[in-house]
């Protein structure tokens, strides 16, 4: 049987700070467990890239106002995560559904600091962030179900799918 | 997809003039690869030719503003798609090939360009998309330095972005297929054209990203028909 992945299913497995998240993972679990083939068409595959790029894009700008008051705190870190956690809630405030969006950024932008990022090229990296999400999507996808595109496959694979049944 | 107006905003206000001070001679480099092989033409005993390449590089500054705002007319269209940039293409070599000042120079080196060798073409482009490549990094710094000084980032942002996926479709356009696709040069001549019609506010912002979404989708599904109908259907329904 072939279970069909749609585009916030993909958000929610590919977010770890989705509200869904852990139900997303539970969701592919239980299917997995029941011996279940994920596929994912070219069109939700297409869409989910859109929607989470546009999405963490305006994130990345809200994050950006901040980038000089980063670059300051950057080698301190206590300094620097208070100053975060306090920005971060005063925005979850004011938009609390962005808040998966925020804590992801967050967690990047700790990466990039651990990674020994130069703050002065934080712009860079997060505006490469969010134009590699349908790289990122792709590999949490093929990771998390091994899905499968059903516009890859060969024209008798093909043929053969039309009888699939959901 | 929404339609794209040719209404005129002050973008020039987020975005610093540097980024822009390159698109005509990496666009041109683009249509006219040839300009790039000087040596090639030494070779070939083509030293009247250079007279042509400065003819088109050096152009007064008045007459490119007016060949890129004619352009930039060229690409700015309604519902874009992965067809776009053949059909834009078209248009855009008319255009050039008719120009009274550059129009014979460029049909000269037209003919140049076609007397080499199908491996040297290759060579050719190969070598300039790697130059463009270049460019598009060195204009990154720009926008990173900017993006420091500006309030409102959000354009900066998206000019970002959008030079950064140009960056990779050509990486991975050069990194993995083994046969050099024209097609290439249509998308990536187009782009540069498409991020001079932001800066003369011929593009609504959300219409900018558009083209920026088409050319990730294209490196990403590098495996996947450049024409798949899935890709013009979901571009078309956005």
């Amino acid at each position: 049987m072939y279970y069909s992945l749609d585009t916030n299913l993909i958000f929610g497995l590919v977010n770890t700070y989705d509200s869904l998240h852990q139900e997303s993972v539970g969701v592919v679990n239980t299917y997995k467990n029941k011996n279940f083939k994920f596929i994912w068409l070219q069109k939700v595959r297409t869409e989910a890239h859109i929607r989470f790029q546009e999405k963490l894009s305006i994130v990345v700008v809200e994050f950006l106002k901040w980038q000089n008051n980063m670059i300051k705190l950057w080698n301190d870190d206590k300094a620097l995560k208070s100053f975060l956690n306090e920005k971060i809630n005063e925005l979850q405030k004011t938009n609390p559904y962005r808040k998966n969006f925020y804590g992801y950024l967050h967690s990047k932008v700790i990466d990039f600091k651990t990674n020994d990022g130069n703050p002065h090229y934080l712009f860079s990296y997060l505006s490469e962030l969010s134009s590699e999400i349908p790289t990122i999507i792709e590999k949490e996808i093929l990771n998390r179900c091994e899905a499968i595109d059903l516009s890859l496959l060969s024209p008798p694979e093909r043929k053969k799918s039309r009888e699939l049944k959901f | 997809m929404s339609s794209t107006v040719t209404k005129r905003e002050d973008f020039n206000v987020f975005l610093p003039s540097e980024i822009f001070l390159d698109i005509y001679k990496l666009f041109i480099m683009i249509r006219q690869p040839i300009l790039e092989a000087k040596e090639i033409l030494l070779r070939r005993h083509r030293r009247s030719l250079l007279k042509d390449i400065e003819k088109i590089v050096e152009i007064p500054e008045e007459k490119r503003e007016m060949l890129l705002d004619t352009l930039t007319d060229l690409v700015v269209i309604e519902d874009i798609d992965v067809e776009a940039p053949k059909r834009a293409n078209e248009k855009i070599n008319n255009l050039l090939i008719h120009d009274k000042e550059i129009g014979n120079s460029i049909a000269k080196l037209d003919r140049e360009l076609k007397t080499l060798n199908k491996k040297q073409r290759e060579q050719l482009y190969r070598e300039m998309c790697m130059k463009l490549s270049g460019e598009i990094k060195k204009i990154r710094i720009v926008t990173n330095d900017a993006a420091k000084e500006i309030e409102d980032i959000k354009m900066v942002l998206a000019v970002d972005q959008f030079l950064y996926t140009l960056d990779k479709f050509l990486t991975i356009h050069l990194s993995t297929w083994r046969k050099f696709d024209l097609d290439v040069l249509n998308y990536a001549a187009f782009s540069l054209l498409w991020l001079d019609a932001l800066r003369r506010g011929k593009l609504k912002f959300e219409n900018f990203y558009d083209f920026s979404s088409l050319l990730s989708l294209l490196s990403e599904n590098k495996h996947v028909s450049k024409f798949d109908d899935s890709f013009i259907e979901l571009m078309a329904s956005v």
